[in-house]
């Protein structure tokens, strides 16, 4: 009698809220059997609520509800420790059961979360929250200023109680610490062990340290830091490891598509995946995987080698073929003798399967790892589909990390915004297919003429940020009028409609202490400068 | 999960406990697909056990009148289910309890609260582990 992961989840849901309906009156119950203040307490109603107890921990345990769970538990422990002891319950004893008791029944009226069941496998951590504790308050002004300007939420604390109080409250997606005011971050690592301890899963934490030693890295590794970044450093680096750690615990989980040949198995393996927090669709049959893709587009396949109608392997090639598809990480469930068979046959290699039976552990991790690839990877490929150039976030990203060199080494950088005159209209007289080709056309002239080492990103709508570097704004006002007179001179559009178009360009360059920030807002205030002025004008900000 | 190992197909499942008896019966069928009969007693497993034929047991160890080492020394009794692997379920799980459990001759010991989602592959992996697997 085989069914499905939302099976199982739908028939557990009933049976909680059962346990829920019925709760009131075991919690009465509970009450009735505790200790009272005066009189006896005989041995049969301190066996019987010992057995309450007992079974009021598994069973909320069972359906996730911890803080209940462990206070039945408390009542247990110290009703099995009174009963171990031959005399009856002592005075202290007795109060303390009953306190025990008391904290049990009230858990429903005191705290309305003790009774709530627990989040599905993670705590509800809110998206880009992110906590800041810091005893230097204007670093931590500083640092949280830029955190803002990367999409963060953050919130600063100066002493670790006040962190630990707040994260009681939302559980932040990462936790920031600021060691580097310690020669030893002892301060920092005592905060990360109370902020972690009893906690599962941990929240990711990352750390700030005034040293970049062996000796304080290995401290940080024990305490079970994350990540170790020696201070200063610069912000693009920090904020690439904390991307890291929100996107890998992120609130989208892994998306998993199951293909098997044995609809039982296939249903098990789901189910492994959702405990580990993924989302996993089981696939109805080999031929229509396409359809399933379409309904539920994974982060990763997982499928097995040996199917009713072809094998995995193949379907993984036709699958491969569609260009959506094409970057799409399959892993083959297969025999020790399937796995030779289509090694041999196929372009596929050794890493791609996994030898059945595999154990849960090594399946979850498996997926996990392959999934998180593919996520990364589209990070980092942080291609606009459209025009091919960079995307926003991927150029904000180099723009600070191009900032950050040109610093170090005293070079000229130059970041000029171009955007696409009368964009809109063009649009909606020519239609959207044309509006694209203009933009394509840009976006191809400017890679064909501007240096490998220059850096072209798409803004969003018509806009487009090119940064140069080693370059001083007067070269970049020469190197942009030429791409100017070259796109003037091109016309777009199809067979029955030509059409010329311009831009115009608003150019800043980095100053020390200029934050990426800053100079984009530069470069757009110039932007509208030129935009004034009329069609294909290029303004430089004056310094 | 696969041709090298014997199938694992019939569990007993014994707890007093009728929530997580529902909850293991439910998880055990679903996500395992194996047919699972539920005792609420260490008498009632005694009685129905070999009527069952189980090739697994699974037994909790705190139960109010049999308890769980009691009921499996009861089962081991029994002829036709000597050689029937029985894995206990506690949630103490201290390493000195679950030594005295492996002791008796249990298989395994498994941690309660268990999670619905996964215990029909823990299940699994126990059963083909004691048919030589070493993954």
């Amino acid at each position: 009698m085989a069914g499905t992961v939302e099976d199982l989840q739908r028939r557990l849901a009933v049976l909680r809220d059962q346990f829920v309906h019925e709760l009131p009156q075991r919690l009465s119950r509970v009450g009735a059997l505790k200790p009272r203040t005066n009189g006896p307490w005989g041995d049969e109603a301190a066996a019987d609520l010992r057995l309450l107890a007992h079974s009021i921990k598994g069973s909320a345990g069972t359906f996730g509800f911890t803080e209940l769970s462990a206070r039945a538990a408390r009542l247990e422990r110290l009703i099995a420790q009174a009963m171990a002891q031959i005399a009856t319950a002592s005075a202290d004893q007795k109060r303390a059961i009953r306190d025990a008791a008391d904290a049990l029944t009230n858990a429903g009226t005191i705290d309305s979360s003790a009774i709530q069941p627990a989040a599905p496998r993670r705590p509800g951590r809110a998206t880009k929250t992110l906590y800041l504790l810091d005893e230097d308050a204007e670093r931590s002004i500083g640092l949280i200023e830029q955190l803002r300007q990367y999409g963060y939420h953050p919130e600063g604390f100066a002493t670790p109680e006040a962190l630990l109080i707040a994260v009681a409250e939302l559980e932040p997606v990462v936790v920031l610490i600021d060691g580097s005011g310690e020669d030893t971050p002892e301060r920092a690592i005592a905060a990360v062990t109370a902020l972690n301890a009893d906690r599962d899963p941990p929240i990711p934490t990352v750390l700030l340290a005034g040293r970049g030693d062996i000796g304080a890295r290995l401290a940080a590794v024990r305490a079970g830091i994350d990540i170790f970044l020696p201070w200063p450093a610069e912000t693009s680096e920090l904020i690439g490891q904390l991307d890291q750690l929100a996107t890998l615990d992120d609130h989208a989980p892994y998306r998993v598509l199951v293909l098997g040949a044995d609809p039982v198995e296939a249903n098990r393996t789901a189910g492994l995946l959702e405990a580990a927090g993924m989302r996993t669709r089981v696939a109805p049959a080999s031929l229509r995987i396409l359809e399933a893709l379409a309904d539920f587009p994974p982060d990763m396949l997982l499928m097995d080698a040996a199917l009713p109608d072809c094998t995995g392997t193949e379907l993984g090639a036709v699958i491969h073929q569609f260009p959506t598809w094409s970057n799409l990480p399959i892993l083959f469930l297969a025999s020790a003798a399937e796995v030779e068979r289509q090694l041999a046959s196929a372009h596929a290699s050794a890493d791609d399967f996994l030898v059945k039976p595999v154990a849960a552990n090594r399946l979850r991790a498996a997926v996990a790892s392959r999934a998180e690839r593919r996520r990364a990877l589209r990070a980092l490929i942080a291609q606009d589909p459209l025009t091919g150039l960079l995307t926003h976030r991927a150029i904000d990203r180099r723009i600070e990390a191009e900032i950050a060199r040109a610093e170090r080494m005293d070079r000229p950088l130059t970041l000029a915004i171009l955007d696409i005159d009368r964009f809109r209209s063009l649009n909606q007289h020519h239609g959207y297919p044309v509006g694209d080709g203009v933009l394509r056309s840009l976006a191809l002239l400017l890679r064909r003429r501007l240096r490998r080492s220059d850096l072209i990103g798409r803004f969003g709508g018509d806009r487009i940020a090119v940064l140069l570097p080693e370059t001083g704004t007067d070269m970049a006002e020469e190197l942009v009028d030429r791409i100017r007179i070259a796109f003037a001179g091109m016309s777009h559009g199809g067979a029955d409609t030509m059409v010329s178009a311009s831009f115009s360009t608003g150019i800043a360059a980095s100053r020390r202490g200029r934050s990426a920030a800053e100079l984009i807002r530069a470069a757009e205030l110039t932007l509208l400068e030129a935009k004034k002025h009329g069609d294909g004008a290029i303004r430089v900000e004056e310094s | 999960m696969s041709e090298r190992f014997p199938p694992l197909g019939r569990i007993l499942y014994v707890d007093d406990e009728p929530d997580i008896r529902e909850v293991a019966k439910i998880a055990l069928e679903v996500m395992g697909g194996f047919t699972v009969h539920a005792c609420e007693s260490g008498e009632m497993a005694l009685a129905d056990a070999p009527g069952f034929n189980p090739d697994l047991i699974l037994l909790d160890v705190m139960m109010p009148s049999m308890d769980g080492p009691e009921t499996f020394a009861a089962l081991r009794q029994i002829d036709a289910l000597n050689d029937v692997p029985i894995v206990f379920f506690t949630a103490k799980a201290q390493r000195a309890e679950v030594q005295a459990l492996l002791e008796l001759g249990a298989l395994d010991v498994l941690a309660k609260p268990f999670d619905p989602m996964t215990v029909a592959q823990t299940v699994s992996e126990i059963w083909m582990r004691h048919h030589g697997w070493d993954g």
